[in-house]
Order: C-alpha cells, then structure tokens, then sequence
C-alpha cells in the first residue's frame, strides 16, 4: 500500500493541472509532450471506471481520456472527459481530432452494451459502425496500441464445441440474434485491422500498431450490472431439464487486470480471458445461493420468448443455447502469449455476486468458509 | 417516431446501467476484493475459533483489521497491485466436467453392475502403463456407453495405479438430455482432436472407439465384427504425442443389449444415431434400456510403441491408414481369441 501511494504521489506530480470536468473542446488542449496518454471509449460504464482508476494509480500514463456520452464517476487529477456520441455521424473526425490533441498513444475500446436490448437499429450503429468509427479515427490519429473488448459467447454455445476453445476457432454465434450480429461485425473490424498491420509489421519489421482483442468470457461481479447477473439475481433460477453445461465467467476484478494488462504490454493478437476453471450451472446456481429451477425446454423457450417480447426477461430466448452446451475458451494463449494469469476462480467471482444480493444468507456457508479453515 | 423513441429509451437504459451506486459500493468492493475471508466470514470465524484455545482468533481479528485498511484504500479497484496470488482451486470442477461426488454417489450401483452383474473378468491389465499418456482401442457394441463405464472402473478400481480413464463419448452421447451430463460426469470427455489433445497433454489415459456413433447401432450378428475403423485419428494422435496405443477387447457388451432390429424412420424424426429394438426395448419402455447380465471379459493387449514404426513417415497418410489397419487387426485377434475361449453367452 506504501508505494501505491508514493506511485500516486510521483503521478500527481507529472500532472499537476487541475482536473477539468467538463467536456472540453480539443482547441483548448495543451500540448504535452513528455506523458503518454491513453484514451478508454465506454469509460462510465463500471469496467470502464475501474479501468480509470487502475490507470491512475499508474504512473506510465500523464493523461487518460475518458470518452463517454456520460462523465464517469471514477475521475481524478489525471482524468479528461470528451463527451462523444459514437451513433453520430460526424463522431470519426471529432474522435480523431481528440485523439491526435491528446496524443494519445493507446486507445481502449470498451464502448460495447453489456446486455441485449430492443433497440437493434441502435445498437447496430453503436456497436458496429461505431467501431469502425473508432478505429479508423484511432488509425487517422496515429494511435500505437489498441485494446478492443470481445467476448467468447461469439464462439456460440454448440454440442460440437471442443471443451476448450481456441483463438483460432470460427466464431458461430447466432448471427440472426442482433446482440451476437453487432458483436461480430465489431470484432470483424478490429480483426481487419489486425490482419493489416500484421502484414505490415511482418514486411516492415517495424510493428507501427498493436491491436489487442481481449475476449473475455461473461463477467460478473457484485459491481457489474448485465444480464446475466439479474439471471443470477432471480430467486428461482430456470434451467433446461437434463441438461447441466460446464460454463465460464471472467471476475469482474480480472477483467479491469485483464485490460491493464493489456494496456501496459501490448501484444498483437486475439486472447481469450477467463477467470480460473470451469463450474456446473447447477454448481454455479448454488454458489450465489439461489435454486435451480429445471424445466423441460418447450417451455422454458416459449416462456422466454413470451417474456422477451414483453420486456419481462433480460435476454432473448436463443440465449437458451447457453444453458443447453458449453461455450468455454482456452485461456492458455494468454498466459502464454500476453503473459495474463487470472487471480480468481469463476466460484470467486460467483460467491462475490452472492454478497450483494442476501448478505445475511452469506456467514453460515461453507462456500465462503473454504478459504478459512 | 416509434424507432426514434426506442432508441432514446435504449440510451436511457444504457446510461442507467452505468450509473454505478458508488458510494455503498466502494466498501463492497473493498470488502470483496479481499482474498477469501471477507469481513463477515472473519467475524464468523473469529467467534468460532474463540472456542478452541489456540491463537486462531488472532487470526480473526487480523483479518479484519486488514479489511478495515482496504476500505481506506485511495483507489475504488483495491488489490489489483497485489502480488501474485495462488488461484483458490477449491469447489472448482474437473477440467473436463468429471464429477467427484457424483462419482461417489453412484460407485456403488456401478460396482455391483460391474462385479456382480457383468461379472467383468480382466485380463493384460498390466499392459496399462502406471503413468504418462496412452491410448487404448477398443471395440464398442450396444446402444449405450456401458462398454466405456465398464473401462473406466476397470483402470480406476482394478489397475494398480489407479488410473483416471477418460473415455472418448460420441456426439449422440453427449448433447443427449439426462444422459450428456451423467456420461462427463462419471468421466466421458466428447470425441474430437483438441479434447484428446488436451488430455493427452495432461499425461492421462484415454480410451477410443473408433467405430464411433454406428458402433452402438450395429446388428446383434455383427456384434463382435469391426465394420468400420476410423480416419485413423487415434494414430495421428499417438504420432503427435507419442503416447502407446493398447488395443482393447470387450466381449459382453453385445450381448447386454442385443439389437435385433433398427427403426430408420424413427432414427431420422428422433435425430438419433439409431433407434434400436431389443428384446426389451422400446417394449418396456425406459426400463427396456437396462442391460441384460451377460458375462463380459475385457482383455488388455501388448502396448504399440508409436516411434518404433515411424522413422521419418511422420506425415505419410498412408503410414497412418496401415497403422490403422494393424490396430484393428489386433483389437480382432484379441476378440477372436476371446470368444473362443468363453462357452456361454451368461455364464462365460
């Protein structure tokens, strides 16, 4: 704790302008030349915040640059917000001006919905044309390093999945489901840019631009809101009658370390990132302390898609795959590669969501007690 | 106008779930990023261990006197500096799903279908190495994966290093309801190259049937009669790793579920690898899948040293199919040898 504070002391000290709130206009930026600076897009949602304060405590990065549509909560001496709005038109320009003022030399790109919604047509322009906005913004830039969030779901759920996916796996979500769609076109961008500077990197043997795609298994965490905690926050959890897949999670802590990492030695490639091992849904289910609920699939497909139409549950019912086959990535390339281990288990980061929702329920377990005696 | 306002409220959403209640969760975060022992269970453990006169309970109150110094700890994501910390394995389960309570639960009912029931006689066990990568080959009869059960409690129960076989299950056998999730978990991995890779990589035992899905289907004449041998997978496999190929006979299995006769139309409406018609089943509906008491016998044969044959035909496909071949012919010089010697079908 000593040299966090001294670490934080020493990065005061190399930035010492006042922290300024309001979105600021790139003409009014002061050009600095001796700090590097990284930019995080989707900086307020709660990963993006954690990754903010992660960053400032280290003293490598003079600026970060916080870009949102909202301010983030988590902002200090070193922090810079541009409010941006990646659905607009005009937002490459305004990005890359951003960026090229900032001088930034990292760009993490996190701007990514966490859940599934009704608003297709706005998440498509969000979440696939905005990335192609911010990677080509990032590129006009002369941004060196990128950092892009993905996800293992993309390898979709399938009996013919391997036990443990590969890198090198097709990507097989259903692509008729919006959320999956968007996220792939996404992650088709970045892995065209990746595609081009590894061609230039080998013919040049000057790697002017990483590009990082970190594809990180479902996170959860009692700070993190998405689906897939409000599945684990109901009372009766539905599962499908007969069937039990093994699944995966990525802590929520391991997901900021993740990025950090990241950040810090940027490696070019695809990674999958997980928290340690892999649990039963039925284990998993009891590890937050709810009950499993199985039910035959007829129904719980026609009553997931009734709700879904209703607005009353948090995902569509083709995300019933998940709870039918396994959709679990090999971390191995990571550690290999990339040098990122996971410092939780996936019964950490499912014990830790158990805490927010019954804390009284909580003392008497043994799930919590294993680390005691 | 309708997109317009979805979109809005989409954004709303969006915004709501990144406004993070902060302040309730700082403490949160702090209490929970604390390895294992949160405060409340320290608490618990402090006035359990109050009892016992030794200096457990100092333990305790370190522990939340630590946990008071995270909560004033500058950042909102404590820890992430800490060093590096031995992932907690504990309540995780098996790489490959392999359940050890539900292991437990149903050993007995296992051990008498294999003592008791099947009678099972082994025989060349000793040709199971005690340690390191192998491959055992064996021929596969009925519809259901009794064969591989069977295997598996012969090398955990029987050999002497109590070896953790894991048999290579086919497609049908692991997305069936009910049964997928039984079969992984008493130690069936699905069949394809990256599961036996892994595995193989792990230094475990694997077992293969290279009949595969049709196998299970085959007619109650051709019971003990290889009918098809693979790709030749397996022996890509032993290349690869270099891990010895035992080949396998199992003689019993054909009997316990005899398949009389096959339902092609029903197969294809069910999406099943074959619907088969025994002497029970579908008569006696689920009951009916319950194996008959043949006797059954498993005979373990001479290790094949991949590396022996090889010299530089690493990439022959030829090589391989050969290879294939000889395997095959000793899985059926040991059935052959096998049934000779047996007299009856329930007796031995």
């Amino acid at each position: 704790m000593g040299s966090k504070t001294k670490a934080m002391a020493q990065a005061e000290k190399r930035s010492p302008r006042v922290v300024s709130r309001q979105a600021d206009t790139p003409g009014n930026v002061v050009q600095r030349t001796t700090v590097r600076s990284v930019a995080v897009t989707g900086a307020a949602s709660v990963l993006g915040s954690d990754l903010l304060s992660a960053l400032e405590d280290d003293p490598t990065w003079g600026r970060i640059v916080a870009i949102d549509i909202q301010s983030p909560t988590s902002m200090r001496s070193k922090s810079r917000f541009y409010e941006v709005d990646l659905t607009d038109a005009r937002t490459e320009a305004r990005l890359s001006e951003i960026l090229a003022a900032e001088k930034v030399d990292t760009l993490v790109h996190l701007a990514f919905l966490a859940s599934p919604t009704h608003a297709h047509a706005w998440t498509h322009e969000f979440e696939s044309i905005g990335t192609g906005h911010t990677l080509a913004a990032a590129r006009a830039a002369g941004v060196r390093a990128i950092v892009s969030l993905s996800q293992t779901w993309l390898y979709g759920a399938r009996g013919t999945n391997p036990n443990y996916l590969r890198e090198t796996h097709p990507l097989l979500a259903d692509a008729t489901e919006p959320y999956f769609r968007d996220k792939l076109e996404a992650e088709a961008h970045v892995q065209r840019l990746l595609r081009a500077t590894s061609l230039y990197a080998n013919a040049s043997n000057d790697p002017s631009l990483t590009v990082t795609v970190l594809r990180a298994a479902p996170i959860l965490g009692p700070r993190t809101h998405n689906f897939l905690t409000r599945y684990f926050g109901r009372k009766f959890v539905p599962t499908i009658l007969g069937y039990d897949p093994l699944i995966q999670v990525l802590d929520e802590r391991d997901a900021v370390r993740a990025l950090r990492h990241a950040v810090r030695h940027p490696v070019s490639g695809i990674f999958n990132i997980a928290s340690e091992g892999v649990l039963r849904l039925s284990k998993a289910i009891h590890a937050v302390g709810k009950t499993a609920l199985p039910l035959p699939y007829p129904a719980v497909y026609s009553m997931a898609a009734a709700g879904w139409l209703a607005q009353l549950t948090e995902a569509p019912p083709s995300f019933l795959r998940y709870l039918r086959h396994m959709c679990v990535a090999d971390t191995g390339l990571a550690k290999q590669k990339l040098g990122f281990e996971a410092h939780y288990s996936a019964l950490d980061a499912l014990v830790a969501l158990r805490t927010l929702t019954a804390p009284s329920a909580v003392q008497e377990d043994r799930w919590l007690d294993r680390g005691v005696e | 106008m309708k997109a317009k306002k979805s979109s809005k409220t989409a954004r709303r959403k969006a915004a709501s779930q990144k406004a993070a209640p902060q302040k309730t969760e700082q403490k949160k975060a702090a209490a929970k990023a604390s390895p294992i022992p949160t405060k409340s269970s320290a608490v618990a453990s402090a006035k359990r261990s109050s009892k016992r006169p030794s200096t457990a309970h100092l333990e305790g109150v370190l522990n939340v006197v630590s946990d008071e110094l995270e909560i004033r700890a500058p950042s909102n994501v404590p820890m992430l500096d800490e060093p590096r910390r031995e992932v907690d394995r504990s309540g995780l389960a098996d790489e490959f799903g392999r359940d050890e309570d539900y292991e437990k639960k149903v050993a007995p009912y296992l051990a008498w279908l294999f003592e008791k029931y099947f009678r099972v006689e082994l025989e060349g066990l000793t040709n199971v190495p005690n340690d390191g990568p192998c491959i055992l080959v064996a021929n596969r009869a009925g519809p259901l994966p009794y064969d591989g059960v069977m295997l598996r409690i012969a090398l955990l129960e029987h050999h002497d290093a109590r070896r953790d076989l894991r048999w290579l299950a086919d497609d049908f056998v692991c997305q069936a309801p009910f049964l997928g999730s039984a079969a992984t978990r008493l130690g069936a991995v699905r069949a394809c190259r990256e599961n036996a890779e892994r595995l193989l990589s792990r230094g475990m035992a694997i077992a293969v049937f290279p009949e595969g899905p049709s196998g299970g289907a085959k007619h109650f004449r051709d019971r003990y009669r290889i009918t098809s041998f693979g790709r030749g997978g397996f022996v890509k496999l032993a290349i690869q790793s270099g891990a010895p190929i035992i080949p396998v006979a199992i003689v019993g299995a054909g009997e316990a579920t005899p398949v009389m006769s096959q339902v092609n139309r029903l197969k294809k409406v069910l999406k099943l690898p074959a619907f088969p018609i025994t002497p029970t089943f579908p008569w006696l509906g689920p009951l009916g899948l319950l194996p008959l008491p043949s006797k059954w016998q498993i005979v373990f044969g001479e290790p094949i040293q991949i590396g022996q044959f090889l010299g530089d035909r690493k990439e022959d496909e030829s090589f391989v199919h050969d290879l294939t071949g000889n395997v095959q012919n000793r899985v059926e010089t040991l059935l052959g040898d096998a049934l000779r010697e047996r007299r009856t079908t329930f007796f031995g």
